[in-house]
């Protein structure tokens, strides 16, 4: 399980193209052309369709779009918190995760330029629920180890 | 398309306009949207306007959307509503039957493929509500290959460069907006004055009929008597669908009912 | 047919694929950015806004411990220290301005987390303008404090109940709003999307960002970086749950 980390982001990894909210860009659609309901589990940019210019960005090969999955952005999230007391935004996070793989994997000196697009008073709560949860779900993994 | 053409001669003979329907195919379910139309069609329709039902209809209001909603939820797809035109036009070979949709509809298979399987199933005329004029091109070259009248849109706003363009392009019938906003009987038609309609009718475009909030006789009578080829009513139809979704026998006669009334004012 | 001042595609992305009601507005609205772009006065005034109200020019941070990396430095343009909290503020402050050059007073927005609605009501709050914002019910629930800044700031929040609750049916219902309310009403899209020249001017309300943190790695690198990383869209975490909805697996 999980997703590929490498593949691009959906909409623009599917090839994919329509016409949503007046512009032609890639969407998330049936193969009728009725554009997917959300899914997603939190609010923000959970939208089924890209700016134009990313995609023509994507397509004339300007600018590189990768995926970064729940995990990795949340670990960016509290790791950028522990690191450099900067609670980033979870949009934001997502940038944070891909940088710390960039450069867990260079070989050579490297700059690497995040913008760090917005703070993450907003997601606290969010968070707070989902990390609280998982705790509990590994104190009950245990719980069933120990029984095993 | 020439059914338009034959549809207005005969009018223009009979010295009277034409009352077209819309309908969302579908809605509420294939069955009962066949049995709506057909009612429809005996009621006096001179012409049928009917919507492939889509997500996000952003130029519909509430009526229009629900129409929409509970023909997805009834799996309404587009090669359904494809089947359902071609059961309407076997039953009614010379009514001119035009689709009113959004483009992602017409994008999802290509273009050209859509306008083929849309002339295949007998439809006249294709108008998707969220292609203006200028990004109108590869739709309307795809309909005309396919012997599909392109319809184009006068808004209240227009100028007269576009009308004159409108003019060019369009065949069937020109849809006439009555006014800004969403479609819907909540917000009445604004009746276009006959100064209006003159000044449109000087570019000479295919027909004007006039839509949007147009849900009474006396509206279809003044439309026409303000030199409007005719009128198009749809919310104030879908209404009465809503309101009876599960009693056909009291719905189909009203439907006819409402027809017969729309046309006699004609 | 009258033309437009810019392209509204980028190759052959983009468009203007609106009913041929809104067109005059879009065309209104392109033609206040072209101009205001070439007027000084504008232009001063968004710059003080931005520096001033906004806080402009926000820094550039090397971070001491972030890098798991010795041979890699990793930089943060702060877009977290601009007022309201992200990066939302600065293009809206310039859709505001174009708001009162075109002589509307209301502004409609749509908003998913509450970002953009946040920035817009403050941006509206400043500029003495009407403001409701379209926000799916479900995403209401969810970020109630974002709900209740947007009314602090004077805003109003308009649930929408439609589709799936979330920011895309709040989209349709702000542009339904904006079909019949052009004349007066501005509509303040939040992102780089939608119909031109939506794309274009929130890109171009934004190049800041990228204009200052160029100067300011310069600056301490006398170099350009290696890679510059942004967020995009949260794509991942939708994808794995439309495929999961459709039992695709992965």
């Amino acid at each position: 399980m999980g997703i590929n980390t490498h593949q691009h982001g959906a909409a623009l990894s599917t090839g994919s193209y329509g016409i949503l909210h007046g512009a032609y860009t890639a969407i998330m659609q049936t193969s009728d052309g009725q554009i997917e309901e959300s899914y997603s589990i939190s609010a923000g940019l959970d939208y089924p369709a890209v700016g134009p210019q990313h995609t023509f960005l994507q397509q004339s090969g300007r600018a590189e779009y990768v995926a970064i999955n729940d995990d990795e952005a949340l670990a960016a999230f509290q790791l950028l918190a522990k690191a450099e007391g900067i609670i980033p935004a979870l949009e934001s996070s997502h940038a944070v995760a891909y940088a710390l793989k960039l450069a867990a994997a260079a070989t050579t000196p490297q700059v690497l330029l995040i913008n760090l697009s917005g703070r993450g008073d907003k997601d606290l709560s969010h968070v707070h629920s989902v990390l609280a949860a998982q705790a509990q779900q590994q104190a009950e993994q245990a719980t069933t180890e120990g029984a095993e | 398309m020439q059914r338009y053409q034959q549809m207005f001669s005969r009018l223009a003979t009979e010295g009277r306009g034409a009352f077209v329907p819309f309908v969302t195919l579908g809605d509420p379910n294939p069955e009962l949207s066949f049995e709506i139309i057909k009612a429809l069609i005996d009621g006096g329709a001179d012409a049928l306007e009917l919507g492939i039902p889509f997500s996000d209809p952003i130029a519909d209001g509430p009526t229009i959307q629900n129409a929409n909603i509970r023909a997805l939820a009834a799996g309404v797809t587009p090669a359904m509503s494809f089947e359902l035109i071609k059961k309407i036009r076997a039953y009614a070979a010379d009514i001119p039957i035009g689709l009113l949709l959004y483009s992602n509809l017409v994008m999802a298979k290509g273009v050209d493929g859509f306008y083929a399987v849309a002339a295949e199933a007998g439809v006249d005329s294709v108008l998707i509500a969220d292609v203006p004029l200028h990004e109108s091109k590869m739709f309307r070259q795809a309909a005309m290959a396919h012997n599909i009248a392109p319809i184009y849109i006068v808004p209240p706003n227009v100028d007269d460069d576009d009308l004159r363009a409108i003019a060019s392009y369009g065949r069937g019938y020109t849809y006439l907006l009555s006014r800004a906003g969403v479609t819907g009987a909540e917000t009445k038609a604004a009746m276009p004055t006959a100064e209006l309609i003159n000044r449109i009718r000087q570019y000479n475009p295919a027909p004007p009929l006039l839509g949007f909030g147009i849900s009474s006789p006396e509206q279809v009578r003044d439309a026409i008597a303000n030199g409007a080829a005719g009128a198009i009513s749809g919310s104030a139809i879908v209404k009465l669908i809503e309101q009876h979704l599960h009693e056909p026998a009291i719905l189909l006669p009203a439907l006819r009912h409402f027809a017969s009334a729309m046309k006699a004012a004609t | 047919m009258s033309e437009l001042k810019l392209n509204p595609y980028f190759g052959q992305y983009g468009g203007m694929f609106v009913p041929q009601l809104l067109v005059p507005a879009l065309k209104q609205l392109e033609a206040a950015f072209v101009d205001a772009q070439q007027d000084p006065a504008f232009l001063a005034e968004f710059q003080q806004l931005l520096t001033e109200y906004a806080g402009r020019p926000t820094p550039l941070t090397l971070t001491r411990n972030l890098s798991p990396n010795p041979l890699v430095k990793i930089y943060l343009k702060r877009e977290d220290l601009l007022h309201g909290g992200a990066h939302k503020t600065n293009q809206v402050l310039g859709q505001a301005l174009l708001t009162k050059r075109m002589g509307k007073k209301e502004v409609i927005a749509e908003t998913g987390a509450g970002q953009h609605g946040v920035a817009t009501a403050l941006a509206c709050a400043l500029l003495g303008l009407k403001c409701r914002i379209y926000m799916g019910a479900k995403d209401i629930e969810r970020q109630q404090p974002n709900v209740f800044r947007m009314k602090l700031m004077g805003a109003t929040v308009i649930p929408v109940t439609a589709g799936s609750g979330t920011l895309k049916d709040a989209v349709n219902e702000a542009m339904r709003d904006w079909s019949a309310t052009y004349d007066t009403t501005h509509y303040m899209l939040g992102t780089a999307a939608g119909p031109h020249p939506f794309p274009t001017i929130v890109r171009d309300f934004q190049r800041m960002i990228g204009e200052e943190a160029k100067a300011q790695i310069l600056k301490a690198e006398g170099k350009l970086p290696d890679a510059v990383i942004a967020r995009f869209y949260r794509r991942a975490e939708r994808e794995i749950n439309w495929r999961r909805a459709r039992g695709y697996g992965h």
